[in-house]
């Protein structure tokens, strides 16, 4: 890879980049409370799972939508953009879809000037589109000359950075052991790769009912560290 | 149906009878109306064996005027190469009751699947109950199930499936020892608005069924819908504490589905019973923002 797409993959990989992304526990702090997660191994399986859904469901569109956007096709955007937002059956998880999906717009907006982004962008605004978080990275990256796999890599990490980081502030976890489980279960993105590649936007599919009920406790939860 | 992508590795040349031979493609429509004295009854019936629908019965006490039908099948289990096809239709302002007179059992597929795709047909004001017994796949099950639901804006429909893990007081060896389930669910409104799609793909070779992140200890999955005006899932939102209880081994979530068009819960337990009770509870509450009354408790024999 030359050094100007790999210094964009980078910015774009960045947990810092502000996208509002730090905000989100993916209902870790839930979990905690439940015991569900107590310790380096279930927080290592809690984020795994994660990314198995994270690869099924947003991993899906997102590379669908960077497809979409290298052949310029804005109208199989929306229809993917509708589909997503379609598919996730809670609240907070559309509504963190969609707040990261427009601060990330906002951003590409501003750094790249394409127009399709701006047309994207402007769309969100005018509330003609959902703008999904995983959907307008499909679009940047692919307006900034990244592949599928940078992509998909980049989706899976950020999996990974935003529930470590809360992991950090909800339990009893040192900064060692959750690099720990980024530098181990970063193997594990490749295989999730394979299978989700040839995968197209109707194969979206989701099967995990304890992450559904923790999002739902955590909804109607009177304790809040964070947004979700 | 075309068989999805998810079942194509488990197809091979089939050995029992084809797909559409008699006995095959089980075939259910039923049609619920208002008669003119204002009465909601079972207009039309079309069966195909192996389904048979018993004739429609009044007998809720909370509800002496809604019709009742329970779906059978005479063919026992559904075997491979099984399609079955069920239309339900509630025409305008009428309600109706759905179940089924006892639970569905899957058996031992080895070179095809078995499907059940349903459609729903609720028009405006139409309410609908449905509330099957549940699903039991055994080793190597291969289950397709296709639910396609058409609502008005005005009408109201609770809609719950259960699924066990397999025949569970047959060997401890039998949970979760199927090939594949595959549900899909989704809903639109008439004009083709869509609302929501769930694809729930479980296949306990390749994923582990009891992980904390999908079913935890719990081997019964209760998946329901309502759809229904928004100022009625409201009301039902705020009655529903979502829990997990690991003393009863229950658990209960309740979330908005996309397009404000209603809720969705996952109920999960270890128990049959405590499962269809928790589902009878939510549909309870249903009824009682919709039409004014409870469920009746549930017949002792069921």
């Amino acid at each position: 890879m030359e050094l100007t797409r790999l210094m964009r993959l980078l910015q774009l990989a960045d947990s810092a980049l502000p996208v509002g992304s730090f905000a989100f526990s993916n209902t870790l702090e839930t979990a905690v409370e439940q015991r569900i997660v107590e310790d380096e191994m279930s927080l290592a399986i809690f984020v795994e799972e994660l990314m198995r859904q994270s690869a099924t469901t947003d991993g899906i569109a997102g590379l669908e939508a960077l497809r979409t956007t290298a052949q310029r096709n804005y109208d199989a955007l929306l229809a993917i953009d509708d589909r997503l937002i379609r598919s996730k059956l809670n609240d907070e998880m559309r509504q963190m879809s969609r707040r990261c999906g427009r601060k990330l717009a906002e951003l590409g907006a501003q750094i790249t000037s394409d127009p399709f982004l701006a047309e994207w962008l402007e769309d969100i605004v005018a509330q003609r589109t959902e703008g999904n978080y995983a959907v307008t990275q499909g679009i940047i990256f692919s307006i900034s000359g990244l592949s599928e796999r940078a992509l998909f890599a980049t989706m899976q990490y950020g999996v990974m950075t935003t529930t470590l980081n809360a992991a950090l502030r909800c339990m009893r976890i040192t900064h060692l052991q959750t690099q720990q489980i980024i530098r181990s279960l970063g193997e594990l993105t490749e295989q999730l790769f394979e299978e989700v590649r040839e995968l197209h936007i109707d194969d979206l599919n989701s099967f995990f009912p304890m992450f559904d009920t923790l999002a739902s406790l955590h909804e109607r939860g009177k304790a809040r560290m964070f947004m979700n | 149906m075309n068989p999805p992508r998810e079942v194509a590795p488990y197809l091979s040349q089939r050995q029992g009878a084809p797909s559409g031979s008699t006995g095959k493609r089980g075939y259910l429509r039923m049609v619920f109306e208002l008669d003119a004295q204002g009465r909601s009854i079972l207009r039309d019936l079309e069966r195909h064996t192996p389904i048979v629908a018993q004739q429609e019965l009044y007998f809720d006490e909370q509800m002496p005027s809604m019709p009742c039908v329970y779906i059978l099948s005479s063919g026992g289990p559904n075997v491979d190469g099984d399609r079955y096809e069920h239309h339900f239709t509630v025409r305008r302002n009428a309600f109706a009751h759905i179940s089924t007179g006892a639970a569905t059992k899957l058996a031992e597929m080895r070179n095809d699947y078995s499907s059940l795709s349903q459609h729903f047909d609720i028009e405006e004001g139409a309410y609908l109950e449905y509330l099957p017994e549940p699903t039991i796949p055994c080793r190597h099950t291969r289950y397709v199930a296709r639910t396609r639901i058409v609502i008005e804006q005005s009408a109201t429909l609770f809609f719950s499936e259960i699924y066990l893990s397999g025949r569970r007081h047959m060997s401890d060896e039998e949970r979760f020892a199927y090939d594949i389930i595959s549900i899909e669910t989704s809903a639109a409104r008439p004009n083709r608005r869509e609302l929501f799609v769930e694809k729930m793909i479980i296949e306990p070779e390749k994923i582990n069924p009891n992980s904390i992140a999908r079913m935890g200890d719990f081997e019964l999955l209760g998946n329901c819908f309502l759809i229904a005006p928004e100022v009625i899932s409201n009301a039902v939102y705020e009655r529903v504490q979502p829990f997990i209880d690991r003393t009863r081994s229950l658990s209960t979530s309740v979330s908005r589905l996309p397009s404000h068009c209603g809720l969705t819960f996952r109920v999960m337990g270890n128990d049959t019973s405590e499962v269809k009770n928790q589902i009878r509870d939510l549909c309870s509450i249903v009824r009682h923002e919709v039409k004014g009354v409870k469920l009746p408790a549930e017949f002792p024999w069921r």
